[in-house]
């Protein structure tokens, strides 16, 4: 019996403290696919179907996240022209150019939300979801576990993602647009982005972690 | 047993006291307030295109995006730049408001949740600024720097997503039953 997220009163009733709203929830046992749910909140607090896979499938979809987000922040999104000039633009030439003109709040802002948490949340999901799905007790798993759940609200790739499509609309009216590659790459690592934070199971995660000590 | 990792799971830590939440969380929506004001009547950003200098506020952007037909698009950066800001800093004024009272609990915390899901989706005109400024940069032709108002914009919107977070959902039920440790 995981009573990872409580205490127990008396051997035979085990009390679930909710991890959302702290009601305390009588812990039951599951048949499988079945979830435990707070009755006040509705937060799962506990579910049988084992989570394996999903843990699996959190490992797949961040590497491939991971390999993506190199493409997008390598190759060009836009190409902007206006009479024969032209130019190319990265995530990162948005950053510059925010730095240069003075507003380095701003620029350290899109750095941060743009590259360096989506980064750093897809290198500790990968992280720890390969030492969960294969067992092993590797280091600074419990670090890059907390990593993960704080940076999770900041992974922004999919809000990005959005906001060139509003550009593109914006540019239209002063010149000529055109995507690059590094659009489509965006739009599949937002995909990939989603996908992982739908099958990143903390709970579950956590229950793993302390098997393994 | 290990145990850290049970209160990293069960509380994220109790590195704040709910006091303090409560405290700081209100600080942030008034900073919010008044952030609120500047972001929305300084220009946010000017855009040169052939010698025409164009500096816009946010209200002017989506009057644009109007004129030049696009009244699909203008709808949904006015409701997203403008409508939406405000409305969630009112949203958490009133579940601050009604901190530590028993009526509405249930709708507060759908509430407070729904606010952390949308929290971010803000960034969008952060996002957008960047992007622009990237791309305009092309001499006297055609230019997009941005302005004082989009600092401001900026403070709201992170203030608002602090304050949100700060908040946790069991302080809304806070006085209801006796505390379990």
């Amino acid at each position: 019996m995981d009573s990872t997220i409580g205490h127990a009163n008396s051997p035979s009733e085990i009390w679930l403290s909710c991890t959302n709203c702290r009601a305390e929830c009588l812990d039951r046992d599951l048949a499988p696919g079945q979830f435990l749910r707070c009755s006040r909140c509705g937060n799962e607090l506990k579910n049988s179907s084992g989570g394996k896979p999903s843990i699996f499938s959190a490992w797949a979809f961040s590497t491939t996240a991971l390999i993506l987000l190199v493409l997008a922040n390598t190759s060009p999104i836009l190409k902007f022209e206006v009479v024969g000039n032209f130019q190319e633009n990265r995530i990162l030439t948005g950053v510059e150019s925010l730095w240069d003109q003075g507003f380095q709040p701003l620029a350290a802002l899109v750095f941060f939300s743009a590259i360096a948490a989506p980064t750093l949340y897809l290198l500790s999901v990968c992280y720890v979801s390969a030492t969960c799905s294969l067992g092993l007790r590797w280091r600074g798993r419990y670090f890059c576990f907390s990593v993960a759940r704080i940076l999770e609200s900041w992974n922004l790739m999919p809000v990005f993602a959005i906001a060139c499509v509003v550009s593109v609309v914006k540019l239209r009216t002063l010149g000529n647009v055109t995507w690059e590659p590094g659009a489509i790459w965006i739009a599949l690592l937002s995909i990939f982005t989603l996908l992982t934070i739908q099958c990143f199971d903390r709970r579950f995660v956590l229950v793993q972690l302390e098997e393994n000590p | 047993m290990f145990r850290p990792t049970v209160c990293f799971g069960a509380t994220g830590g109790e590195s704040l006291s709910d006091r303090f939440r409560f405290d700081l969380s209100r600080a942030l929506v008034i900073a919010g307030f008044i952030f609120y004001i500047p972001a929305n009547f300084l220009p946010v950003m000017t855009i040169t295109i052939t010698g025409e200098v164009e500096p816009l506020t946010v209200m002017g952007g989506v009057w644009e995006l109007y004129e030049t037909g696009l009244a699909p698009v203008a709808a949904i950066v006015f409701l997203a730049s403008i409508v939406v800001p405000i409305l969630k800093l009112s949203i958490m004024a009133w579940i601050l408001a009604l901190h530590g009272s028993d009526i509405h609990r249930q709708r507060r915390m759908e509430l407070h949740g729904f606010l952390l899901k949308i929290g971010t989706w803000a960034m969008i005109d952060i996002f957008l600024l960047s992007v622009l400024t990237a791309v305009g940069q092309l001499g006297i032709l055609a230019s997009v720097t941005p302005e004082r108002g989009a600092l401001f914009y900026a403070a709201m919107l992170i203030s608002n997503v602090l304050a949100t977070d700060i908040y946790k959902p069991w302080l809304i039920w806070q006085e209801s039953e006796p505390q379990t440790s």
